[in-house]
């Protein structure tokens, strides 16, 4: 592929994924002229969305730009890394304009700050103030939890698996009951005809 | 500018499906079949319900409880529960189906249930072997 | 700009539903019946889908994609099974590919159908609302029966499909697409040559051929434009490859020109799937052998695939952690960029009664767009 060779001259390396999807790595300082780049040398003209990923153990966002060509017969990602404290990418609303939805999308769910962006505003939630709900350390259950009241109704749940232990243990209680049993039996019967065990034992 | 007969004229041969036969069904009288598979309500076989719990760790909307039944089940019914499902939370996606080990656990193709105490959507399965055996 | 706004009074069109767009509202400045600046909010429908897969294993996330857009799950469904088959490497067999390229066309053509009523009310002809919404039933008769489900299919599974062809599925399919074919005669004399749609949509919601490639315009807005792209030719999967269709473009760029470019592709997804009943194998396993759902786990890897879906094409981003979890994955539907930064460009200028009909041509979906 042309790509390719472009890609060497800025030591970058191009990564065939699947047969129509290609990927670059790039780090945070270069993302900016390169996406420029693969805009105004290499021809990719649409942007087809910016996805961010949350990294909560590595401590950092893996954001990815979907990029194709004029012909839209093939899908490049360049990804790149940001730390999640204080999170902050270059806005490129000014050389795609579908970005700047994206971008607010992206700082309303993951706190990623854009400066330079006109309207960072709500998107989807109104006035929400506790932290980015897409960041992976925001629980939801406990949100919810917190917030609303639940319908008390299904206290009776069992835990099949303690039902199963509970079960094989009285099985094995009865069991061994039976076995008491059978051998307090036996011990009485051998107790009324001790002849019987003697020969038994020879 | 020029009227546009044939945009003037062709809609009204709208008014030739006057004539025609209705489409919809009379619907007390008349009901619609419900094709073999679709995914109605449950039905569970108790004589062959192991209690294995698959279906509740599978299901995603966390629907399904398993309790003691009331009536006799399978002897080898390794914790002695039987699911039942929350029709407040289930989403008929049919993967409790599609996991149980014995098959017991299936979809019927019956699909109405009125209630007005939210609480009597805790829906005890059938206990009938087999779709469509006991409809009423 | 500021001086336009100025004896301008601000309504809000929506969020219930005008024609079958769903629950999005646009706020408008009108001067009297004319619009002079148009904004969209969204957030009515956020059910926060990508956050619950997160939770959830990759079984269990199966069932929630295909309610991210309501008219048109099954595009949502084939994109997460490919997503999935291309981070684990399940390969399906031939008669699981012919299957869903199936389902993928029967369920365009229940949504054009769909469209077609939304398109025809938001302009006050009652008739075709309830014509198409009918025909489309028929659709979903034949879904019923394949999947059992009507709207939720839950069918593409990843490693192929959960149920076979129930017998003599594809003769009543066949019948049905000969019904079609009589329809869109009908509907061609009462809708697309009525002089009441005519004379409303030629003309308004024109969108500029410049912009479209650029901004990411997709589907029909790209097509009726003139641009002949589309992703079932362009980056085939499934079997589209094999399947001899046309791409039907139109070159003014306005609300008729989408519709008409919808009903060319009406006539081609019949002609698929007419191909496809003659070409369905009759052997053939269906659903690949997949470890039960706590082992069934994603390598950490992402992925990125795209799928025409009736409204244009809708991609997925998926990316995996090695765990049995989705670590992420996000949706980018045609409607997210159709319903900002072209609506509230299309919008100005334009009157208060075509907002509907406009929403309504561009396919904007609401859910996708706030997932």
């Amino acid at each position: 592929m042309d790509l390719a060779s472009k890609l060497e001259r800025l030591s970058l390396e191009l990564v065939q994924k699947q047969d129509y999807l290609y990927k670059v790595t790039v780090n945070l300082e270069r993302l900016e002229s390169l996406l420029l780049s693969f805009l105004n040398e290499f021809g990719y003209i649409t942007l087809d969305s910016i996805n961010c990923r949350d990294d909560l153990e590595d401590g950092f966002f893996t954001i990815t730009y979907c990029l194709q060509t004029k012909k839209r017969d093939h899908i490049v990602m360049v990804q790149t890394k940001i730390q999640r404290e204080n999170a902050s990418l270059p806005t490129m609303h000014t050389i795609w304009p579908q970005a700047e939805i994206m971008e607010r999308e992206m700082h309303e769910m993951f706190g990623v700050d854009f400066p330079g962006h006109p309207t960072l505003i709500d998107f989807a939630l109104e006035y929400w103030d506790n932290m980015p709900p897409l960041r992976r350390d925001f629980d939801t259950l406990e949100y919810v939890n917190s917030m609303n009241p639940f319908r008390k109704q299904r206290g009776d749940a069992l835990d099949a698996k303690e039902e199963m232990k509970k079960k094989r243990e009285a099985k094995k209680a009865a069991k061994l009951k039976a076995e008491k049993e059978a051998q307090t039996k036996a011990a009485l019967e051998a107790q009324n005809n001790p002849s019987d065990e003697v020969k038994d034992e020879e | 500018m020029a009227i546009d007969i044939k945009g003037v004229l062709s809609p009204l041969s709208a008014i030739g499906t006057l004539f025609e036969h209705p489409k919809t069904l009379t619907y007390p009288q008349a009901k619609k079949d419900i094709p073999v598979g679709y995914r109605g309500f449950h039905i569970n076989n108790l004589e062959t319900c192991i209690g294995c719990a698959s279906c509740e760790e599978i299901c995603m909307n966390e629907a399904i409880d398993m309790i003691h039944p009331d009536i006799e089940y399978n002897p080898k019914n390794t914790s002695g529960c039987v699911p039942r499902i929350d029709y407040g939370r289930c989403c008929w996606c049919s993967l409790c189906t599609d996991v149980c080990p014995p098959s017991s656990l299936k979809l019927d193709n019956i699909c109405t249930h009125a209630e007005c105490d939210p609480d009597n959507f805790l829906y005890m399965p059938k206990n009938i072997k087999n779709i469509g055996e006991d409809v009423s | 700009m500021k001086n336009n706004l100025e004896n301008t009074i601000k309504i809000f069109h929506g969020p219930q539903h005008p024609g079958i767009t769903g629950n999005m509202s646009v706020e408008l400045d009108l001067l009297g019946e004319t619009i002079k600046r148009a904004q969209t909010h969204v957030g009515y429908l956020h059910r926060g889908f990508e956050k619950l897969i997160e939770r959830r294993t990759v079984v269990q996330a199966f069932t929630i994609v295909c309610r991210i857009c309501v008219p048109e799950p099954d595009p949502n469904e084939e994109n997460f099974a490919r997503a999935v088959e291309n981070l684990t490497g399940l390969e399906i067999s031939e008669k699981a590919k012919y299957i869903r390229t199936m389902v993928l066309e029967m369920q365009r053509l229940a949504t054009m159908f769909l469209w077609m009523g939304g398109q025809a009310g938001s302009i006050g002809l009652g008739l075709i609302p309830q014509w198409s919404v009918c025909d489309r039933d028929y659709m979903l008769d034949r879904f019923e029966e394949l999947t059992g489900g009507r709207v939720y299919h839950m069918y593409a599974f990843p490693g192929g499909v959960r149920r076979d062809l129930p017998e003599g599925f594809l003769e009543r399919l066949s019948d049905l697409l000969d019904y079609y074919e009589k329809r869109i005669i009908v509907y061609n004399n009462t809708f697309f040559d009525n002089v009441i749609f005519r004379k409303r949509a030629i003309g308004v919601g024109v969108v500029n051929r410049d912009d479209v490639l650029k901004n990411a315009y997709v589907g029909q807005t790209m097509r009726g434009c003139g641009i002949k792209k589309d992703v079932r030719k362009d980056m085939p999967y499934l079997m589209y490859d094999k399947l001899d269709f046309d791409i039907p473009i139109q070159q003014d760029g306005d609300v008729y020109a989408r519709a008409i470019v919808r009903r060319d592709e009406m006539l081609q997804s019949i002609r698929i799937l007419r191909q496809i009943i003659k070409q369905m194998p009759k052997e053939g396993e269906i659903l690949q052998k997949i470890p039960k759902h706590r082992k069934f786990k994603l390598p950490s890897d992402d992925t990125y695939v795209q799928t025409e879906s009736a409204r244009g094409a809708m991609s997925y981003y998926m990316a995996g952690d090695g765990s049995e979890k989705i670590r992420r994955m996000q949706v980018r539907g045609p409607s997210l960029v159709h319903a900002y930064t072209l609506l509230e460009k299309l919008l100005v200028n334009t009157e208060l009664a075509d907002v509907a009909m406009t929403m309504n041509s561009l396919g904007i979906c609401p859910p996708e767009i706030e997932r």
